[in-house]
């Protein structure tokens, strides 16, 4: 959980476009690597975490390909620990790690000068709203 | 509203043709002979075609083939019967009259009746096939190589045999009834009398043919069940459906993936809508549908009292361990998936929607939440054994619900299988240039991957096939045990089981493109049918099987088509010939004036083209004794 929290502050506090992207990528890459562990266990939200990791995935690859993601290898992708909580704390932190995501790459997308730039962060904008509706916990 | 099926037309055809069989001479009308037999002409020619459309020997195939497999022998035979008596009947009514104005005379009206189902009947088979650019006919659906199976052709050929019967009654009537009005012409009782005969031979080579067959039942049903090849309208999950419409709903959405995957496999190395998101989401939406069947499945099994005092819980539990192993491999196809991407985004594909909707149905049968969506646990209402099947009936319908789920994504496991093969072929699927080799010097931000990693998502896909497939197998005998309605599934794939180890004409429903070539009947100049020499011989022996007249009138025609092909193929040779030589007699258009400017000189006499390239003039001198005379002329 420590991670997730960790991952979320980092993605609230970037700044600027270019960090917006990096942190942006390693936080769908921790989403990605999380989902998949918690489709592992085919518990009772197995349909949930398939099709998050399944926009996890393909957010990450839309930020690859962002003009204005700085090049040049990006953090290693974390290997969370596997965790203990149960699946409605493990989801809801997820989701809320994807609503701050869909939040600053909305906002990047408006600001972002280019075309390309503008289109990847409000498509992955869109596949976190997508993992955010997913995994959030409210009734 | 369910899909049209073949029986949904055969059988009023079948109404219509007895019911035309029972007419007596009193109640035809004076009129009634001529029109009947120019409606029965046209329901022969129809039932002539279907026996085209299985049978892929031509005339002289036929005739020369003594190997032919017994079914296809008694085929080709009735379908050269049925094309006697057509003729006969054509004969007997030289002018058609108006095809679509409808018959006055009731009997006319009850045989255009039939001969416009058996028409729609063979629109709905040819739905399954398709005709290539080189004249194959091949197989467009899962039910094609069914079609062309043992057990439906043998079907199909008893229907047929107990028509030729019927009709040759009907011919039997109508020639009674218009032999005692003296205004009929005699070409019309001949026509008849013809028809008749070639129908009695028709039905004759069945009975002659036919085998002891346990699984013709099958083949019956089987035939009636075909479905046309076409894609069901949508039918959106909507909040308030129960189990019944969330069943039927769970059909019409596998039937349109089976369609709607196949023909969209060919497109990925062009089409936009071809995505990787798509093929992943996909991937996913297969392993969660897995899940669902398998909880499904084990909740049916906890109540086996409930199934029709039959114990199929072994098979239950069975078919639940193959869809827990089909999602464990559809998981892996979306793990191959993570590290690769194509040019294109989104989820475009047009499988997504069905694909969702399964999705939402089985989740909501297997919750008991009418408005469950994947965002919400399963298994917190994962409905009491006894809520979501409190009897026999209700089990039947869940299994087969589950039963075309699982079907439906075998054929995408093909379809995808197929599509992303070809999508990597033509360059569509790319990797972040972070995740190649180090060898590989791409200055982008994706480049092609490398091959072991495209052979790794290939084997994925195969894996998902094969392990999709065993769950169809496993839920095919659950189906059968519980007689579902699903269960003709089961059935096509065991029909066409035996013909994988038949001739291949007979495999897969690839067949030479259309109904076989015939020739028209020789005729005298009153118009009537002439037998062949061969044919003369046998009528002479007066044998009383009316399938050796049959097969000898087959030979005379395959001789016929024979000689009418010699001379065409030593037309085109002589063709080629004088177009090659134009100073051979006879070339076309050689008039007297092409011939002198032939001969006509184009340049002055001092620069033809010998004295261009001989060696310079010589001063005039005694001529040389060696050389030739043609030099210097």
């Amino acid at each position: 959980m420590d991670e997730i929290g960790i991952m979320r502050a980092r993605v609230d506090e970037a700044l600027g476009l270019a960090e917006t992207l990096v942190a942006a990528k390693d936080a769908f890459g921790l989403l990605l690597e999380m989902t998949e562990q918690c489709e592992e266990r085919r518990d009772e939200l197995f349909a949930a975490y398939a099709f998050a990791s399944a926009a996890a995935a393909e957010a990450r690859h839309i930020i690859t390909a962002a003009p204005s993601l700085p090049p040049g290898p990006a953090m290693p992708a974390s290997h969370p620990a596997p965790f203990t909580a149960d699946q409605d704390t493990t989801a809801a932190a997820l989701a809320g790690l994807a609503r701050v995501l869909t939040m600053r790459l909305s906002a990047a997308g408006l600001q972002a000068g280019g075309a390309r730039d503008q289109a990847a962060c409000l498509d992955a904008a869109t596949e976190a709203s997508r993992i955010h509706q997913l995994l959030a916990r409210d009734s | 509203m369910t899909a049209a099926t073949l029986g949904g037309f055969l059988r009023p055809a079948s109404d219509h043709i007895a019911a035309a069989a029972r007419f007596q001479p009193a109640d035809l009308r004076a009129s009634s002979a001529l029109a009947a037999a120019r409606q029965a002409q046209r329901v022969v020619a129809v039932m002539s075609h279907y026996l085209g459309d299985v049978t892929p020997y031509g005339d002289y195939e036929a005739a020369a083939s003594p190997d032919m497999e017994p079914l296809m022998r008694t085929a080709a035979d009735m379908r050269q019967a049925l094309e006697m008596a057509a003729g006969s009947l054509d004969h007997a009514v030289p002018d058609p009259g108006s095809v679509g104005a409808a018959p006055e005379d009731p009997l006319a009206a009850c045989l255009a009746a039939a001969g416009t189902s058996l028409a729609a009947g063979r629109d709905l088979l040819v739905t399954h096939f398709a005709t290539g650019a080189d004249g194959i006919r091949a197989g467009e659906s899962q039910w094609s190589t069914a079609i062309v199976s043992p057990p439906v052709t043998r079907a199909l050929l008893e229907e047929i045999s107990r028509w030729s019967q019927q009709l040759a009654l009907l011919a039997a009537t109508l020639t009674s009834a218009a032999a005692v009005d003296p205004a009929t012409p005699a070409t019309v009782l001949q026509g008849l009398g013809g028809a008749c005969q070639w129908l009695l031979s028709a039905s004759a080579a069945f009975e002659e043919g036919q085998h002891d067959d346990p699984a013709a039942q099958a083949g019956a049903e089987l035939l009636e069940a075909i479905p046309a090849n076409s894609v069901p309208q949508r039918r959106p999950p909507a909040e308030d459906e129960r189990a019944t419409r969330l069943c039927e709903g769970v059909t019409v959405s596998a039937g349109r993936l089976r369609v709607i995957a196949r023909r969209t496999a060919g497109q990925a190395a062009w089409s936009p809508a071809a995505t990787a998101a798509s093929w992943r989401w996909t991937a996913k939406a297969a392993a969660v549908t897995s899940h669902l069947s398998e909880l499904i499945l084990r909740s049916l099994a906890e109540r086996p009292e409930h199934l029709a005092g039959i114990t199929p819980a072994a098979q239950l539990h069975t078919a639940a361990e193959a869809a827990a192993r089909a999602c464990a491999r559809w998981r892996e196809v979306a793990v191959s998936w993570k590290q690769m991407t194509t040019e294109t985004r989104g989820l475009s594909a047009p499988v997504i929607a069905d694909a969702s909707d399964l999705v939402l149905r089985l989740g909501r049968l297997a919750s008991g939440d009418p408005k469950w969506t994947p965002s919400q646990p399963v298994s917190a209402g994962l409905q009491n054994p006894s809520e979501l099947a409190p009897g026999p009936a209700r089990a039947a319908m869940i299994a087969a619900a589950v039963h075309e789920a699982v079907d439906a994504l075998a054929c995408v496991a093909a379809a995808d299988l197929h599509a992303v093969g070809t999508a990597c072929t033509a360059g569509r699927v790319y990797a972040p240039t972070s995740t190649l080799p180090e060898d590989y010097d791409v200055p982008r931000p994706f480049g092609n991957p490398a091959p072991v990693t495209v052979a790794i998502l290939l084997d994925a896909y195969r894996e998902a096939e094969h392990a999709s497939i065993q769950a169809v197998t496993a839920m095919d005998a659950v189906a059968v045990t519980l007689h579902t309605p699903s269960r003709m599934l089961a059935a096509a794939r065991a029909a066409t089981a035996p013909a994988e180890g038949s001739s291949p004409r007979h495999q897969g429903g690839i067949q030479p493109g259309g109904p076989a070539q015939t020739l028209p009947d020789l005729k005298d100049a009153a118009g009537r049918r002439q037998p062949g020499p061969v044919e003369q011989a046998v009528r002479r022996l007066a044998v009383p099987d009316p399938v050796l007249v049959l097969r000898a009138a087959a030979i005379d025609k395959a001789a016929r088509k024979l000689v009418a092909e010699a001379e065409q193929s030593s037309s085109r040779r002589r063709a080629a010939r004088q177009e090659e030589d134009p100073a051979r007699p006879g070339r076309a258009g050689r008039t007297a004036a092409r011939v002198a400017a032939e001969s006509f000189p184009h340049e002055p006499p001092a620069t033809t083209a010998r004295q261009q390239t001989a060696s310079p003039p010589r001063p005039a001198g005694p001529r040389n004794p060696h050389r030739p005379p043609s030099e210097g002329r």
